[in-house]
């Protein structure tokens, strides 16, 4: 089951499975997002390439005003995705 | 195993089911979950996503031998994809452009170790075949005993 909300970190949680279904609920949350924030990837099981390509929108879109998203708590299965993808470049990967 | 699946997103939730009881009759690890779930959603996806309105459902077979998982997707009423012919991919120069589609196929094409590509003109059907090696592991038939 995916979900994705603001924690009382104001951390961005994003957990369950990221998958094409998902990117519409995905893309108006991150749509809201004006400023640097951290997600934390800890509950994240899965994610495919439209789930990334959500994440890059978001990325290129707060770059774009001096802003970015700053990931965290990546799994293996999560961190295996982000290195093939090289999101090292794009991201700050805590 | 195979199974048909309508062309709709939706039908992402059941592929995954279908996958999860595939890997469980063949005592595969786990994490293959996720790797069959990867390839096959990035396929199916493209076929709902540039067949728009396409009547016929994706029938989808996983076959599991004893070094390699074959992956089979068929569909009809679709246009001619042949994605062994894609252009080769550079991960920097995609992300100059900051471009956020693309990524499925290449991601498709570093999971598995080989695709055939057939399409049927008359009938305007496709027929994807992937493989994967199983790297070490070995699938365990209910028959098969352990060591």
């Amino acid at each position: 089951m995916f979900d994705i909300q603001m924690n009382e970190n104001n951390e961005i949680l994003i957990s369950g499975r990221f998958d094409a279904a998902q990117v519409k609920t995905a893309e108006a949350f991150f749509g809201r997002i004006q400023t640097t924030c951290r997600v934390n990837l800890s509950r994240l099981e899965y994610i495919s390439s439209a789930g990334l390509g959500v994440l890059l929108g978001a990325q290129k879109n707060l770059k774009d005003e001096g802003h970015q998203l700053i990931l965290s708590h990546l799994n293996d299965h999560i961190r295996d995705i982000f290195t093939w993808a090289r999101f090292d470049i794009i991201f700050k990967i805590e | 195993m195979e199974k048909a699946f309508p062309k709709d997103i939706q039908s992402l939730k059941s592929i995954y089911r279908f996958i999860q009881r595939f890997t469980g009759q063949n005592r595969l690890d786990p994490s293959w979950n996720n790797i069959l779930n990867l390839i096959l959603e990035e396929l199916f996806v493209n076929t709902v996503k540039y067949n728009p309105g396409s009547s016929g459902d994706v029938r989808i077979r996983l076959d599991a031998c004893s070094d390699r998982i074959v992956m089979t997707l068929e569909a009809v009423n679709v246009d001619p994809f042949d994605i062994t012919r894609t252009e080769p991919f550079d991960i920097s120069k995609h992300y100059q452009s900051m471009r956020r589609g693309g990524l499925g196929i290449p991601l498709v094409k570093h999971l598995v170790d080989d695709i055939r590509y057939q399409y049927n003109e008359e009938t305007r059907s496709s027929t994807l075949t992937l493989i994967r090696h199983l790297e070490g592991q070995h699938v365990r038939h209910s028959n098969e005993r352990k060591q």
